[in-house]
C-alpha cells in the first residue's frame, strides 16, 4: 500500500517534469522574441514598406486561398462524409497528402506542374498566365498545402451532424437545400469555422512551398514568413518585429480556436 | 390505411426486413414490439421513405408510395407522405427554440404567419408545455423532450404518425409512470399511429392491436389477448416468456388428448389433429402451480382436468414481487410464483416438488 502511494506519486511528478518540459521549451523561444524587441524601434518598423508589404501580401494571399479552400473545399468534404461510394477512401487519403508532405516538396511538384516548362506550363503560358513569381502563385501554393486542413475538418464537422436530425428535417421539409441550411449548417458551423481558421493560419505560415514555387519578391510574392527569412541577415530587428506580429497572429487565432471550439447547445452536441 | 406488402431489405450481407407484410387501420394505433434489431426502426424508415425498400410495395390510404407501378419505380419522398415521425432519441433540433422546433415543418410549408402561431398554441396546449416555448431542448427534461419531439411530429397534422420506441431514452422510473400519460396523449389523437418498442409490457399499455415481430418479420398481429393468450409460433412464445415445448400427439381420440413431450405423457387440449402429428405447446410460467404436496384440492379448479407431475427445482431466480423456479420433471418447466408462496414452500436448489397446471392453461400454437 504504502510503496503503491510512493510509486503512484513517482508517476505524478514524472509527468509534471515532461509536461513542465514542454511548456518551458516552447513558451522560452517565444518569449525570446518578445524579449529582444526594442519597443523604441517597434513604431518605426511598423513603417517600413518591406515590412508593410509583407504583411499585406500575407494578408490578402492568405485571405485568398482560404477563400478559394472554403468554396471547394466544403462541398467536398460534404460530399465525402455524406456519400458512399467507390473509391471514397482513396480520394480521402489523396486529399491528405499535402498534410504529410514536406513543404519544399509541394514547392517542388507545383513548379514541374505549373510553371513554363513544366507539364501545363505552356498551356497557361498562352493564356499569358506566368505563375511563378505572381502573387496567385503564392495562393495556389497555399490552398495546396493549407486546404487539407479546412477539408478535414468540415467532413469531421459533417460526419458529426446526428443523422435523425437530418432525417427528422427531410419529412419536414421538402428543400435538400433547406434541410442543409437551417440543420446541416448550423450544426457544423463550428467545425467549419475551426477549420477556417485552421486553414489561414496555416496559409500565413507557409514558408517552403511558396519560396520554390512563388519566389521572393517583395511586394508580390514575399509573405511574412519570406520575410521574416530574408530580414534575418540584413535587418534583425525588422525580422523580429514580424515574428512578433505573426505570434500576436497566432495566439488570437488559437484563442478564437478554442471559444469557437466550446461546446454549445448544451450536451447534446 | 397504410399497407406493406412484401417489404424485402437488405444492407451489404444482411438481411434486415425478410417479408413484411402489414396493415394498419385509419385512426388505428397499432403497437409493434420485437427485440432490439430485429428490423422495427428499418421498417420505419421504409414506411417513412427515409430509406427504399428492396422489394415490395406500400401504400398509404391506397396511394403507392413505394414500389412498381407498371415498369415504373415509385418512390415518393419523406416530405410528401404526410408522415409525422418521433425518432428513438427525439431528435430535437437543438440549436432551435421549442417553438422553432415545433413549426418547423410548417415553416417549410409556407403557412401563413398568423396560422402557424394559432397551431404551436394548441400543440402547446396539448403537450402542456405552455411555459416553455422558449427553451432549447437541452433545456428540458426528457419527458418534456419526448413530449415537443410529439407536437412537432403532430403539427403537420400527418396522415400516418410513426413513434420510434419513444419512451426508452428515459430513464425506467420515468418511463413507467409517463406510459400511462403518453398514451392518453395518443388515444384522443385521430390520426393512424405505428408505435414501436421492444418493450411487451409498454406494447400492451399502449395499445390494442400488438404486432410481434421477429428477425426481419411480423411473427403474430392480434389483440392484446390474442398474442398474451394464444400465441402461434414458437418464437412469439419465447418472446412472451413463456415455457415452449415440442410434443408428439399419442392419443388424439381421447379429451383432452394425450401428448408426449420427450418422454412424459400429458394432457392437452387438442383439436382437429391426429395421432402421431407434432405441435408446439406453450403454457404461462404463473400457470404451473408448485406444492410439497401431491394433488392438493384447489377449489377453483374443481372439475378441471389436471396434470400432475413431479420434480426437481433446478434453479430459482427471485425478482421484486415474484420469483421464478425452474423444475426438471423430465423437461424443464419454468413456474413464477408470488415471494409469499415462494416462501412458504420453502424451496431450494435439489428438492423435490410436485408440479400441476391445468390442460385448458397449455396453448396449441396455431403457427
Ligand atoms: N444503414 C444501415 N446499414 C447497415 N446495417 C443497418 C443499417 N441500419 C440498420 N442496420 C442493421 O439492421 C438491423 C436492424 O436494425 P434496426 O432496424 O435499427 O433494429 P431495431 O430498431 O429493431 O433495433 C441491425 O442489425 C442493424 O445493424
Ligand atoms: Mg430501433
Amino acid at each position: 500500500m504504502g510503496l503503491e502511494r510512493v510509486s503512484d506519486r513517482l508517476i505524478i511528478i514524472l509527468l509534471a517534469f515532461a509536461c513542465l518540459f514542454f511548456i518551458a521549451f516552447i513558451s522560452f523561444p517565444i518569449a525570446a522574441v518578445f524579449l529582444n524587441l526594442d519597443l523604441d524601434m517597434l513604431m518605426p518598423q511598423l513603417r517600413n514598406p518591406q515590412v508593410l508589404s509583407a504583411l499585406t501580401v500575407s494578408i490578402v494571399t492568405s485571405s485568398f486561398a482560404t477563400l478559394t479552400s472554403f468554396i471547394f473545399g466544403i462541398p467536398t468534404a460534404y460530399l465525402l462524409a455524406t456519400r458512399r461510394f467507390h473509391g471514397r477512401s482513396i480520394i480521402d487519403t489523396v486529399l491528405d497528402i499535402p498534410i504529410v508532405l514536406p513543404p519544399a516538396v509541394a514547392g517542388v511538384a507545383l513548379l514541374l506542374a505549373f510553371a513554363p516548362r513544366g507539364i501545363i506550363g505552356p498551356t497557361l503560358k498562352e493564356f499569358g498566365i506566368i505563375l511563378p513569381g505572381s502573387t496567385l502563385a503564392v495562393v495556389l501554393a497555399q490552398i495546396f498545402v493549407a486546404s487539407p486542413f479546412l477539408i478535414r475538418s468540415a467532413k469531421a464537422a459533417f460526419e458529426n451532424v446526428d443523422r435523425n436530425l437530418v432525417n427528422s428535417a427531410k419529412i419536414l421539409n421538402p428543400s435538400r437545400l433547406r434541410v442543409f441550411l437551417t440543420i446541416t449548417l448550423p450544426l457544423s458551423s463550428h467545425g467549419l469555422l475551426a477549420g477556417t481558421i485552421m486553414t489561414w493560419a496555416r496559409s500565413m505560415g507557409e514558408f517552403g512551398a511558396t519560396l520554390m514555387f512563388a519566389g521572393n519578391l517583395p511586394g508580390v510574392t514575399q509573405t511574412m514568413p519570406l520575410a521574416i527569412y530574408m530580414l534575418m541577415a540584413e535587418d534583425p530587428m525588422a525580422s523580429n518585429v514580424l515574428s512578433a506580429i505573426l505570434i500576436v497572429v497566432s495566439f488570437g487565432v488559437l484563442a478564437l480556436f478554442k471559444i469557437l471550439g466550446r461546446k454549445r447547445y448544451g450536451a447534446r452536441l | 390505411m397504410i399497407e406493406l406488402k412484401t417489404i424485402k431489405k437488405r444492407f451489404s450481407d444482411k438481411e434486415v426486413l425478410r417479408n413484411v407484410t402489414l396493415q394498419v387501420q385509419t385512426n388505428e394505433l397499432l403497437s409493434i414490439v420485437g427485440p432490439s434489431g430485429c428490423g422495427k426502426t428499418t421498417m420505419l424508415n421504409i414506411i417513412s421513405g427515409l430509406c427504399s425498400p428492396d422489394e415490395g410495395e406500400i401504400y398509404i390510404n391506397k396511394i403507392l408510395v413505394d414500389g412498381k407501378k407498371g415498369s415504373k419505380r415509385i418512390h415518393v419522398s419523406p416530405s410528401d407522405r404526410g408522415i409525422g415521425y418521433v425518432f428513438q432519441n427525439y431528435s430535437l433540433f437543438p440549436h432551435m427554440r421549442v417553438d422553432e422546433n415545433i413549426s418547423y415543418g410548417l415553416k417549410a410549408k409556407h403557412l401563413p404567419r398568423h396560422e402557424i402561431k394559432k397551431k404551436i398554441n394548441s400543440l402547446l396546449d396539448f403537450i402542456g408545455l405552455k411555459d416553455c416555448t422558449q427553451c432549447y431542448p437541452h433545456e428540458l427534461s426528457g419527458g418534456q423532450q419526448q413530449r415537443v419531439a410529439l407536437a412537432r411530429a403532430l403539427a403537420i397534422d400527418p396522415t400516418l404518425l410513426l413513434l420510434d420506441e419513444p419512451l426508452s431514452a428515459l430513464d425506467p422510473k420515468t418511463r413507467e409512470s409517463i406510459r400511462t400519460d403518453f398514451k392518453n396523449l395518443l388515444e384522443p389523437l385521430e390520426v393512424t399511429s405505428i408505435y414501436v418498442t421492444h418493450d411487451l409490457a409498454e406494447a400492451c399499455t399502449i395499445s390494442d392491436r400488438i404486432a410481434v415481430m421477429g428477425e426481419g418479420v411480423v411473427e403474430q398481429i392480434g389483440n392484446r389477448d390474442e398474442i398474451l393468450e394464444k400465441p402461434n409460433s414458437k418464437y412469439v412464445a419465447n418472446f412472451l416468456g413463456l415455457n415452449v415445448y415440442d410434443g408428439t400427439i399419442v392419443q388424439a381420440a381421447s379429451s383432452p388428448a394425450k401428448v408426449k413431450i420427450g418422454n412424459i405423457e400429458i394432457l392437452a387440449p387438442v383439436i382437429g389433429k391426429g395421432d402421431g402429428e407434432k405441435i408446439i405447446l406453450t403454457i404461462k410460467p404463473e400457470d404451473i402451480i408448485l406444492s410439497n404436496e401431491s394433488l392438493i384440492r384447489n377449489p377453483k379448479w374443481c372439475g378441471c382436468v389436471c396434470n400432475n407431475l413431479t420434480g426437481k427445482v433446478s434453479g430459482i431466480v427471485q425478482m421484486k414481487s415474484s420469483a421464478k423456479v425452474s423444475v426438471d420433471v423430465g423437461f424443464l418447466i419454468e413456474s413464477e410464483l408470488t415471494l409469499s408462496s415462494f416462501k412458504d414452500l420453502c424451496i431450494n436448489k435439489g428438492k423435490k416438488v410436485y408440479v400441476q397446471f391445468k390442460a385448458d392453461s397449455l396453448n396449441i400454437c396455431q403457427g
